[in-house]
């Protein structure tokens, strides 16, 4: 037999044999990437605007073309060490699903509860009578729209997670409950508490309104119904001045803690939290209610999210996913399982956008555009469709790792989409691991 | 007692007929294949029966304890004259036309599998058994989410009830599996698992040898059996493999171009001129 033959035969040797080019070879292929490195980022880093001008920064492209070349050696050079080969290996090799044995979901869910804790017990140590972080608003408000991420990221994952309806306009939901609560406020005296039911029921029947239409809707076209639906919300709360107030937007007072305002000085002489409490005024103590508030209401809905999946709507909705014929063969209304799908994932996109608006105290429509729709989906796609966990942390990530890069606010988004292409290529799954849960067998009986 | 009752049944596709007048009952406890060559129509008849297709004309009755039950309204047709003289047969229609669909017929009591295996592949085993009994468990979503006792008492009875079925078809060691890592062979045992996990009356299977070796194919063969004699259900089955059809059907169908040419006991069918004809392409029927 004779090498190619072999090579043939061998598909992950032959693989390796390309990746690994040797000396020359990466130093060829580090010169391209940075040559290809230089052309793009000459127009758009050596040129910056100065007032009506604009000045030449010579400088900048050649550096970012160094860092991208010196960059695609390490990696080549790394990748030829047997260390190097291994973890690209791994990183590469396409995740498994794992099957958790039954009974075993113990310490994943002791391990949940941590982290539960731990968001919860954390801001009281940054906030106490003997230590106050003195950035801890900003912290908080991070915190507050990450967590609204979360929501957002769990509701969606329902509708394109579980039941693999690809929606492009879930942005809308959102904008039905911060709009429920602001609109709710205004003409009905709504508290913020009250409007999280009536959001939630207002967001869902539009989940269901949209659903009617897209019930026999797959893939593209689905995504481009969607994506409509979104921009309609949009354009209705935008255009209909008389009742929304149009791009001037809706003020969505704070939420009270029973009634107690979370103010320096309460309205009309009312008592306001801290003078209830005896305590000094900080506007920290609102943030922070908020926080708890919606943490609680994260947590809630985190588990009805794990629970659903082992319900029966929850396994209708990947059966449906799956194979949507097979499921009608099997009695199962595909169209109630849909109506649901989008319903319940509408819901939570509801109550994130009642805390959305609660937390800014206005809404209008330029926060719901079609990058938030975008940016739901990120989190969705990145976290692993249908995982919980993935889902939680690449919402994290998505909020956070942009507030990091505040400093270098020029290149935010450019280190934005690299992650996400770097994400991309190595983990098109998502972050976590696909798991599935194992169920006990129960032999022994006679089928009936 | 006949359980299915096809009666001039016919469906075309555009211009093309697929079936012409087809007719033929299933009894009540029997086996009942239906063969013909490629092309006769025979997937087309399935999909009628399990409410997939609205045939243009025709009627299929389903002989339940409860009341026959038309299989050809549940998808909810145009209405006809005859809607209009009577308020009972109008408001079906309605019911129909507004919550009809497919599923109504497997949860009259037919289930079937299909030609080419549709599992829900990215599920487990046991998984896909689970979400077939979905009108079987309790779908409530506050006990489900709170997780009272009668909601783990019925997911319970869910899991034996698929136990018991993988059981059946020795399927028990790969309960949690990925449905789609499964060997050919086993993903066939799965989708019948699946399908009888709705405690069917007449199950429908579309070749279920198709893919199988001699072995398989004989263990199949048993299991039918058994499916009949132990669990008292009805099976009308699709299949190629005439060696098969002989061995365990009680009554065979045989399509060709859209229409019952021939109908019977295998032995008759087997020696049916006009069988042999479709089959073999003989010009003049040898008497």
């Amino acid at each position: 037999m004779n090498r190619p033959v072999l090579a043939a035969m061998e598909p992950a040797a032959a693989l390796g044999e390309a990746m690994r080019p040797g000396w020359i070879g990466a130093l060829r292929q580090a010169l391209l990437a940075g040559g290809v490195a230089l052309l793009l980022f000459g127009p758009l880093s050596g040129v910056a605007l100065q007032g009506y001008d604009f000045r030449a920064v010579p400088e900048a492209p050649w550096l970012l073309a160094a860092a991208v070349f010196c960059g695609r050696l390490l990696y080549l050079l790394g990748a030829e060490t047997i260390l190097g080969a291994a973890l690209l290996r791994r990183l590469t090799l396409p995740p498994v699903t794992r099957v958790s044995s039954p009974g075993r979901d113990r310490r994943r869910r002791l391990l949940a509860w941590g982290i539960f804790a731990a968001a919860v017990i954390g801001p009281f140590l940054l906030f106490n009578p003997w230590y106050q972080h003195p950035n801890l608003n900003y912290l908080l408000k991070v915190a507050i729209l990450t967590l609204i991420y979360v929501l957002l990221g769990l509701g969606l994952n329902i509708v394109v997670g579980l039941a693999g309806l690809l929606d492009l306009g879930y942005v809308a939901f959102y904008a039905v409950g911060a709009y429920a609560y602001a609109l709710g406020h205004q003409y009905w005296g709504l508290s913020f508490w009250e409007a999280i039911p009536l959001g939630a029921a207002l967001a869902g029947m539009a989940g269901v309104a949209l659903a009617f239409p897209v019930l026999r809707m797959h893939g593209d076209y689905l995504a481009i119904v969607t994506l409509g639906f979104g921009e309609i919300i949009r354009l209705i709360l935008n255009n209909w001045l008389a009742f929304t107030g149009g791009p001037n937007g809706v003020r969505a007072p704070h939420p009270t803690f029973f009634g107690l305002e979370f103010a320096r000085v309460g309205k009309e002489g009312a008592l306001t939290f801290h003078e209830y409490l005896g305590l000094p005024y900080s506007p920290v103590h609102r943030y922070f209610y908020i926080y708890l508030a919606l943490m609680a209401v994260t947590g809630a809905l985190a588990v009805t999210a794990i629970r659903l999946k082992q319900m029966p709507i929850g396994r209708a909705w990947e059966a449906l996913r799956e194979d949507e014929i097979a499921c009608r063969s099997l009695g199962i209304n595909h169209v109630m399982v849909k109506l649901s799908a989008f319903g319940l994932g509408a819901m939570a996109g509801g109550i994130g956008g009642v805390f959305f608006a609660g937390s800014q105290g206005f809404v209008s429509p330029t926060s719901f555009t079609f990058i938030e729709s975008a940016h739901i989906l990120a989190i969705v796609v990145l976290g692993g469709m249908g995982s919980i966990t993935g889902v939680t942390a690449a919402a994290a990530a998505l909020t956070i790792l942009p507030e990091l890069l505040r400093n270098f606010s020029d290149y935010r988004m450019l280190i934005f989409g690299l992650v996400m292409v770097v994400m991309m290529i190595w983990r098109p799954g998502g972050f976590s691991t696909p798991q599935r849960r194992g169920y006990p067998v129960e032999p022994g009986h006679v089928p009936a | 007692m006949s359980l299915l009752e096809v009666q001039d049944l016919s469906m075309r596709f555009g211009g093309v007929a697929a079936l012409h007048q087809v007719g033929f009952v299933v009894e009540e406890g029997t086996i009942t294949a239906l063969i013909g060559p490629n092309g006769a129509g025979k997937t087309t008849v399935f999909n009628c029966v399990t409410g997939f297709y609205r045939p243009h004309q025709g009627s299929i009755r389903l002989h339940r304890p409860e009341g026959a039950l038309e299989l050809t309204e549940l998808l909810g047709g145009p209405f006809r004259g005859r809607d209009f003289a009577s308020p009972g047969a109008f408001f079906r229609r309605l019911k129909y036309k507004i919550a009809g669909g497919s599923h109504l017929a497997a949860r009259a009591g037919v289930a079937r599998t299909f030609q080419n295996i549709r599992l829900f592949r990215g599920m487990t085993v046991m998984e896909n058994l689970l979400a077939a009994q979905y009108n079987r468990l309790n779908r409530h979503l506050l006990s489900g989410v709170l997780g009272t006792p009668g909601f783990a008492r019925a997911e319970r009875e869910g899991i034996r009830r698929a136990s018991a079925w993988l059981e059946f078809f020795a399927l028990l060691e790969d309960a949690n599996r990925l449905a789609g890592e499964l060997p050919y062979g086993k993903q066939r045992r799965l989708e019948m698992a699946r399908a009888m996990c709705i405690s069917p009356r007449l199950l429908c299977l579309d070749e279920p040898a198709a893919g199988l070796n001699p072995q398989e194919t004989a263990e199949l063969a048993g299991w039918i059996r058994r499916l009949r004699q132990d669990h008292g259900v009805t099976l009308l089955l699709i299949e190629h493999d005439m060696g098969l059809v002989m061995e365990i059907s009680d009554h065979v169908v045989v399509l060709d171009h859209g229409e019952v040419i021939a109908a019977g006991t295998p032995a008759q069918v087997r020696r049916d001129p006009k069988v042999l004809t479709a089959y073999l392409g003989l010009d003049e029927p040898s008497p």
